[in-house]
């Protein structure tokens, strides 16, 4: 328990006890809601879990990791395009250079196989894992997964026309290098992409990312 | 600052405002208080979302009591 939380604890019970000293002495009522609004705020303070701010620096670490992948991908050229698909064990991520209009019905077993004429990467999505248990429409999911699970923006905004996704991450807390944005995207887009491809049963691409004012701007484009 | 430290300073806030104002208009019934600060608390969770450790207890143990303090003056109304 962190001292925010121990102090929470702290304003909880002593707020209770003197709710009840107050109430069977004094019988002065505003002075005792002043106690009960201390009991309220030390419980509401002893709920409140703790630091989540080292799963934006986990989340930093994975950043970096699949930087260097995609600075591998460049290197065999083969990094334009990125496709996400769910299969029933999880969500892959192609990457190729050129984009792919057919997929195969189950994922590849080996990192490197061929679409056609085109090379193509095969990664198990980073997010396969927690996609894997979501239901329900797109939106809210995002939000679940961006905001209240990994806890990196305050907000997402999502809206639709026809096959075109565009969602704003508000205030996002992570920063992505460009070399992964221009490969399998930011933490934000492989969130997104993964999440949409599971709720929609399709392959999504990315389309593109932007950063503005606003936040971070990504558009994805079901196949 | 992250909204689940946002929150309970909101929090705070509005509750210990509510306190002194309400208590300046000579109100002195229990019931109403607790029932601001019910709406206060829900009216944060509405807008910041913070995150509990466990499911929220708290916002049912208010939302109970306000359940009861709001049937308790419509009874006092329906049947004086």
């Amino acid at each position: 328990m962190n001292r925010f939380r121990g102090f929470g604890v702290s304003l909880a019970l002593s707020g209770t006890v003197l709710t009840i000293v107050t109430y069977l002495l004094l019988g002065l009522v505003p002075l005792v809601a002043l106690w009960i609004a201390f009991t309220i705020l030390g419980l509401s303070m002893f709920l409140t879990p703790e630091e989540a701010l080292v799963k934006a620096d986990l989340l930093a670490v994975i950043e970096d990791f699949l930087s260097n992948l995609s600075a591998l991908f460049e290197a065999f050229g083969a990094s334009s395009h990125a496709a996400y698909v769910c299969y029933d064990g999880g969500v892959y991520v192609f990457v190729s250079e050129e984009p792919l209009s057919t997929f195969p019905d189950s994922p590849p077993k080996s990192l490197v196989t061929a679409i056609g004429s085109s090379r193509v990467f095969v990664l198990r999505s980073p997010l396969s894992s927690i996609v894997g248990g979501l239901e329900g429409e797109f939106s809210s999911s995002s939000y679940h997964v961006i905001v209240e699970l990994l806890e990196v923006a305050d907000g997402v905004e999502c809206s639709e026309q026809g096959d075109t996704l565009s969602c704003l991450v508000r205030k996002p807390y992570i920063s992505s290098p460009g070399r992964l944005e221009r490969t399998v995207g930011s933490i934000y887009g492989m969130c997104l992409a993964s999440i949409a491809s599971k709720a929609y049963g399709r392959p999504v691409t990315l389309v593109r990312e932007e950063a503005s004012k606003r936040g971070r701007l990504i558009v994805l484009r079901r196949m | 600052m992250h909204r689940n430290y946002l929150s309970n300073t909101v929090l705070s806030s509005l509750m210990l405002f509510t306190v002194p104002i309400l208590w300046s208009l000579g109100e002195a019934r229990l019931d109403v208080y607790v029932s601001m600060f019910t709406l206060e608390y829900f009216v944060v969770k509405a807008l910041f979302n913070p995150r509990r450790i466990t499911r929220d207890y708290l916002a049912l143990a208010l939302f109970t009591v306000f359940t009861f303090i709001v049937s308790y003056r419509v009874i006092q109304v329906l049947a004086p």
